[in-house]
């Protein structure tokens, strides 16, 4: 039995950080993902792909998100697709999946719904136990009754279910969706597909996360994200063996700097185009920068930094810029400007002294020295 | 002097002056030209203009302006010193235009002329490119005397420099002003002239707001397709249940159940209630039976024990009986002892009576004899004020008749002594052999004086007769005066009976001492009525008649006395006479006696009382017992009796065996029923009517209504689905998610505004302040040379001059004083001021400074003006000034060359 695990679409989400023409990309490759997961199917041989849940990120997505991933998967008839719902988008009472229905299924798209063994073949040698979720949050495991299902003996039971095989809480009854980790033993399945974690993670033998197909957030735990897996499980009582592939397109980086020269910023700046030399346009980087810069080192950062590598990656989230001093060098720059040097002076003054215009006190001299360098034409 | 001084200046066809005329007599110092209106001051004044600042090949209207009303082309010249060198500048304007520039042996020709002359006068200025009017802006032409000067940018500028040159740090603020213009552009993007937000600000702050509303607007909505979903789902539960036919058959079902139970019950009811009918009526009977055999146990005891009651309370009757005979007997002799307590009470009650009467007697003895006493004083007091009063109304002289007749003495004394005083005086002094040999008519006459009234004769023995006749007229009148107050006196003496004053006087002094025989009369009548309690005549008669009265009283009261004294006859006899204190006093101590041989009979009369008060309880006590006793033996009798006739009666109605056998028989009735009942109750069905009553109509109305409640449901649930799935259709989830990634990203443009606006005012206000010191900096040697004569002018004042040399205010006494506050004299003088200061600015930069007045200083007094006639003398030991006025009386005291303006002949 071969099949490819995914999980965590979540069609639909929306990117609060990110600009018009950045969100627009993410959401229509959350889209595109699911063509290469097809070709990843067919490449490997796979006839079924099951989805862990969260195809959805919304409970009321609009119709065309409803329908843009069904016609994705009627466009790969040979494939099996079998879908759960995930705590963004559970089985609730006139919820999307009952949309889903009255909007008709693909042939080859099944929706489960009920806790209850399903053939994954024709041969009905592979079963499928779905755990369903029917609320965003839940305190029992939907992996449970998978310990007494009734499939043919010497069937292979393979689990399909979405939620957390560790909680987060300090107290475990608070723990939401909780599956157990050694359901696969109890339940005897060879295989436990998760969803939920965005990022791949093993959690044991026959159990795992495939993870978000496409990456969507910066601190994705686990691998990161982006991936799918390939599970090959020979015989009903044989270890699966786990594949990983990836299928996300862009790269979500996280990059930290301490900063406090012009050499800084220039090494930083080679750090960010680094991600990918030969695609910037698909790096997605959330930048936190700390230190202290010249004002001259600072209106390089702004210039190099903000400006030219914020241009050329898809995005660049600045969580975090480095403080400006005025150094003796940078008040230089004022030098013989009468006026000018003396406002130079102070705001310098101003940035150190407190009071309410503290803060724009350094902005403010940035800003001077800018200008001033535009009038003087140094 | 250094600097510029102008010597000459001619004009020809230049306005007014169509000929040739020139300016003569100018040179170094005070400079004054005073000739009447509409003589040409201002045209010269304006050929000055147009010789240093306009351009010989200008064509602008203001040079089209110079040409007379006939036409020409102007011609200015004038001749001046530069910092010592001699030199004429010529310019034509309009047709034939030229300039032309003499220096030292030179002549310079068109605009070389023009360039080398701005080079000379304001070489910072012709560097601009600009034909610099700096020192024009000295030139106050007629009519701008109180207005501030003109100064172009390019002269701001220049003057920045000049100011700035030697401040080294004013040097920049060109640039601060550029970079300020620059903050002025980035922030008037973002904010309006208002400070409102504008562009891309106000557009994020409406963004904002707008996607505010439509979160809120989209969460709405939301709830409510939350809301519509759980209403659909509640439906479709409902309509599930109204819609399946087998559950309805159950209905109908569990009503006839319902209907059969009900009437199960009602037949349970039934049978419940004729057991319990049976039962009680056998309950009734066996309870009726034992309560009378009870009835008849309980009399027959309480017989027994009321006979034995009647025994004892027999036996404590007749103790009683006893106890009282004995208390009876005491109680008898305690009252007698009490009887003869009474009655020496009595005596003694009588004693004391007698002996009060006595001592009474002699009280009303004693007040009659005092009363009687006090009538006979009294009538003597009376008698004797009656004597005294009779006695004064016999005398006839009273004050008036007396004043009278001293009146008409002295009256008689005025005339007597007028008369004297008419008499011829004849003073006679004899010696001593001559005393009888003198008569006067006829009687000898002895020495001293003698008046004569009437014709006298004197005879002197041995020497004659002498007649002597006194003045008769006067001596008549005086003599009818007398005669008449004399009659006057006779009459007043007469009217009282008296012959002379003598008698007179004596009558008056018998009339006073009986007058005080009266008072002294009236005195005691007083007292004795004060004693009686009366006053006066009238009181007088009063008071004697209330003591007679009195006297009666007494009188009476005596009578009733005596009639009730056992010594009735003695009392009698003494009526009439005053008791002497001995046996008034005898009298008294009778009555005391009396009175505690009283008061010893009261005491005995009380303790035999007191004695009584035990014998008498005790009496009483056994009284009560011996009734209470006698009582309760009636009583026991009395129910013994109506016992034993109940009980006769009873038996004779139903002997006591017949009575146990009936009682026997209804004892095994009521157990027969109650078990009978026991056997019902336990067929009590489950449900009761209450219950069943519900069930069945709750069914009843759920079957019946059935039909129209799976109608309404379906419309229902069809509502609901439509409004659910146009909800769902709309997205809600993602565009509330859209919505809210607008607003926050709505927030951080606008948050990223503010920052810039914050950053940008900041630096604005920043430079502003720095611009402004250093402009007040490099303002200080405009202001430094402006004070020397504002000290002359307004001493302890101020000019306030701002960045763009504009004069905006004085301070004066600690106060600012806005320029448009300032009358117009002081406005005109503070502007003459200000040009001075930079005439003195300019000079001290080595630049050419010359002042011009033209019919300024009209708005000033006679105190200013001489003042400021003082600040021009002293600024034109330093510089050329040249005043030009149509008030030569005024301005006669203003020192100077005395200029003259006339035609050049041959021009």
């Amino acid at each position: 039995m071969r099949f490819v695990h995914s999980s965590d679409w979540q069609i639909g989400k929306t990117f609060a950080f990110a600009g018009d023409e950045a969100l627009h990309a993410l959401q229509a490759e959350r889209i595109q993902v699911i063509r290469r997961l097809g070709h990843l199917a067919r490449k490997e041989g796979a006839a079924t792909i099951l989805v862990a849940g969260d195809v959805y990120d919304h409970e009321s997505p609009s119709d065309k998100t409803l329908r843009q991933p069904l016609e994705r998967m009627r466009d790969f008839p040979d494939i099996q697709w079998r879908l759960i719902p995930g705590n963004h988008d559970a089985h609730l009472p006139n919820g999307v999946w009952s949309r889903l229905l009255k909007a008709g299924l693909p042939d080859n798209v099944t929706a489960h719904l009920e806790p209850v063994p399903t053939p994954m073949n024709a041969e009905e040698t592979a079963w499928l136990l779905p755990g369903v979720l029917t609320r965003r949050h839940t305190m029992t495991d939907t992996t449970a009754w998978m310990d007494g299902a009734a499939t043919p003996e010497g069937a292979m039971r393979i689990g399909l279910a979405h939620g957390s095989v560790r909680g987060f809480s300090s107290d475990p009854s608070q723990q939401t969706n909780p599956v157990a980790p050694d359901r696969p033993d109890k339940a005897g399945l060879s295989y436990l597909a998760l969803g939920d974690w965005h990022g791949f993670n093993r959690i044991g033998p026959r159990c795992a996360y495939s993870g978000s197909p496409e990456c969507d957030r910066f601190d994705t735990g686990g691998a990161g994200g982006g991936e799918s897996l390939i599970v090959t499980v020979d015989a009903p009582g044989a270890p699966p063996e786990i594949e990983r592939h990836v299928t996300g397109r862009f790269l979500w980086r996280e990059v930290s700097a301490t900063l406090s020269s012009l050499e800084d910023v220039r090494a930083l700046e080679d750090r960010l185009r680094a991600i990918d030399p030969d695609e910037p346009s698909r790096v997605l980087a959330r930048l936190k920068a700390d230190g202290v810069l010249p004002l001259s080192a600072m209106a390089v950062f702004e210039e190099s930094i903000l400006g030219a590598v914020a241009s050329a990656l898809l995005l660049l989230r600045v969580d975090q810029t480095p403080e400006t001093t005025a150094t003796e060098g940078d008040l230089s720059v004022f030098e013989g400007a009468g006026a000018i040097s003396e406002a130079a002076a102070r705001l310098t003054a101003l940035a150190a002294s407190g009071g309410p215009d503290q803060k724009h006190a350094l902005p403010a001299l940035r800003r001077l020295a800018a200008l001033w360098r535009q009038e003087s034409g140094a | 002097m250094s600097g510029m001084i102008l010597t000459a200046l001619e004009v020809e066809q230049f306005r007014r002056f169509s000929t040739r005329h020139r300016l003569d007599g100018l040179g170094p110092g005070l400079n004054v030209l005073a000739a009447p209106n509409e003589s040409g001051k201002s045209t010269m004044l304006k050929a000055l203009e147009a010789l240093f600042t306009v351009r010989h090949g200008s064509k602008a209207q203001t040079v089209k302006d110079f040409a007379p009303y006939d036409g020409g082309s102007p011609l200015v010249s004038a001749e001046f010193l530069l910092d010592g060198a001699a030199l004429r500048m010529e310019k034509r304007f309009l047709g034939r235009s030229h300039a032309r520039l003499l220096e030292g042996g030179r002549t310079l020709e068109g605009d070389d002329a023009e360039n080398r002359l701005q080079a000379l006068i304001e070489p910072d200025v012709s560097k601009r490119g600009e034909a610099g009017v700096m020192l024009g802006a000295l030139w106050v032409a007629q009519g701008e005397s109180f207005s501030q000067p003109t100064l172009s940018d390019a002269n701001k500028l220049t003057l920045r420099d000049y100011l700035g040159a030697d401040l080294g740090d004013a040097v920049g603020g060109a640039d601060a002003a550029r970079v300020l213009k620059r903050i002025a552009i980035d922030l008037g993007e973002l904010l309006d002239g208002r400070g409102k937000p504008k562009g891309r600000f106000l557009t994020t702050i409406e963004g904002e707001a707008a996607a505010e509303a439509r979160l809120v607007e989209l969460n709405a909505k939301r709830a409510t397709l939350a809301e519509d979903i759980a209403t659909l789902e509640q439906t479709r539960r409902e309509l599930a249940v109204a819609s399946d036919a087998g559950r309805r058959e159950v209905e109908r079902a569990e009503l006839a159940a319902a209907q059969a139970a009900k009437e199960e019950l009602g037949r349970f009811d039934r049978r419940r209630a004729e057991t319990a009918l049976a039962a009680g009526e056998a309950e009734r009977l066996t309870l009726g039976l034992r309560e009378e055999r009870k009835r008849r146990a309980d009399r027959r005891v309480r017989l027994m024990s009321l006979t034995s009651d009647s025994e004892r309370a027999r036996e404590a009757a007749e103790a009683a009986t006893l106890r009282r005979g004995r208390a009876d007997a005491e109680l008898a002799r305690k009252r007698t002892a009490m009887t003869e307590a009474e009655k020496v009470v009595a005596l003694t009650t009588a004693r004391v009576k007698d002996a009060e009467r006595g001592v009474e007697r002699l009280r009303v003895l004693g007040e009659r004899a005092m009363t009687l006493r006090q009538v006979a004083r009294l009538e003597e007091a009376l008698h004797r004020q009656e004597t005294a009063r009779g006695a004064l109304e016999a005398i006839r002289v009273d004050d008036a008749a007396q004043r009278r007749a001293e009146t008409a003495e002295r009256a008689r004394a005025a005339a007597a002594a007028a008369l004297m005083a008419q008499a011829t005086g004849l003073e006679i002094a004899l010696e001593a052999g001559a005393l009888d040999r003198v008569t006067l008519n006829g009687a000898l006459l002895a020495s001293g004086r003698h008046d004569l009234l009437e014709p006298a004769e004197l005879r002197i023995e041995g020497v004659g007769v002498f007649r002597i006749t006194p003045a008769a007229r006067e001596m008549t009148a005086g003599m009818e005066a007398l005669h008449r107050a004399e009659a006057e006196l006779s009459a007043a003496l007469a009217a009282v009976d008296c012959s002379d004053m003598h008698q007179l006087h004596a009558e008056a002094e018998r009339r006073r001492q009986a007058q005080a025989t009266l008072a002294s009369a009236r005195a005691t009548l007083d007292a004795v009525l004060s004693d009686g309690g009366g006053k006066g005549k009238a009181n007088a008669e009063g008071t004697l008649s209330a003591l007679r009265q009195r006297i009666a009283v007494c009188d009476a009261e005596l009578e009733r006395l005596h009639a009730r004294s056992a010594n009735a006859a003695t009392d009698a006899s003494n009526v009439g006479r005053e008791p002497d204190a001995s046996e008034i006093q005898a009298a008294r101590l009778a009555l005391d006696d009396a009175q505690q041989a009283h008061l010893r009979a009261e005491q005995a009369v009380a303790a035999a009382r007191n004695d009584m008060l035990e014998p008498d309880g005790a009496q009483r006590l056994a009284e009560s017992v011996l009734a209470e006793t006698q009582t309760e033996l009636r009583l026991i009798l009395e129910q013994c009796e109506r016992l034993r006739v109940e009980e006769e009666a009873a038996r004779a109605q139903e002997p006591d065996e017949a009575l146990a056998a009936r009682l026997d028989v209804a004892e095994r009735a009521l157990d027969q029923a109650e078990r009978a009942a026991a056997r019902v109750e336990q067929e009590r069905p489950e449900s009761n009517e209450a219950q069943l009553d519900a069930r069945i109509h709750r069914l009843n109305v759920r079957i019946e209504g059935g039909r129209e409640r799976l109608s309404q449901l379906q419309q229902e649930c069809a509502a609901g689905e439509a409004r659910v799935q146009a909800a769902e259709g709309l997205g809600l989830d993602e565009e509330i998610a859209a919505t809210e990634r607008e607003v926050s990203r709505c927030r951080g443009a606008k948050e990223a505004c503010e920052r810039e606006v914050a950053i940008l005012t900041l630096l604005r206000r920043t430079l502003q302040e720095v611009e402004q010191e250093t402009v007040e900096r490099y303002l200080a040697p405009l202001t430094g040379a402006i004070q020397p004569s504002l000290d002359m002018l307004f001493p302890r004042s101020r000019v306030q001059v701002n960045t763009k040399f504009e004069l905006t205010g004085v301070s004066r006494w600690r106060e600012d004083e806005p320029l448009e506050f300032l009358s117009d004299g002081t406005r005109e003088q503070i502007a003459v001021l200000v040009r001075l200061g930079l005439a003195e600015l300019l000079r001290a930069r080595g630049r050419p400074a010359m002042l011009v007045l033209d019919d300024a200083l009209v708005f000033s007094d006679a105190g200013r003006l001489s003042t400021m006639f003082d600040i021009l003398a002293e600024a034109s030991e330093r510089m050329q000034i040249i005043v030009m006025t149509c008030r030569a009386e005024a301005f006669a005291m203003l020192p100077g060359r005395r200029l003259r303006l006339q035609a050049v002949s041959g021009g």
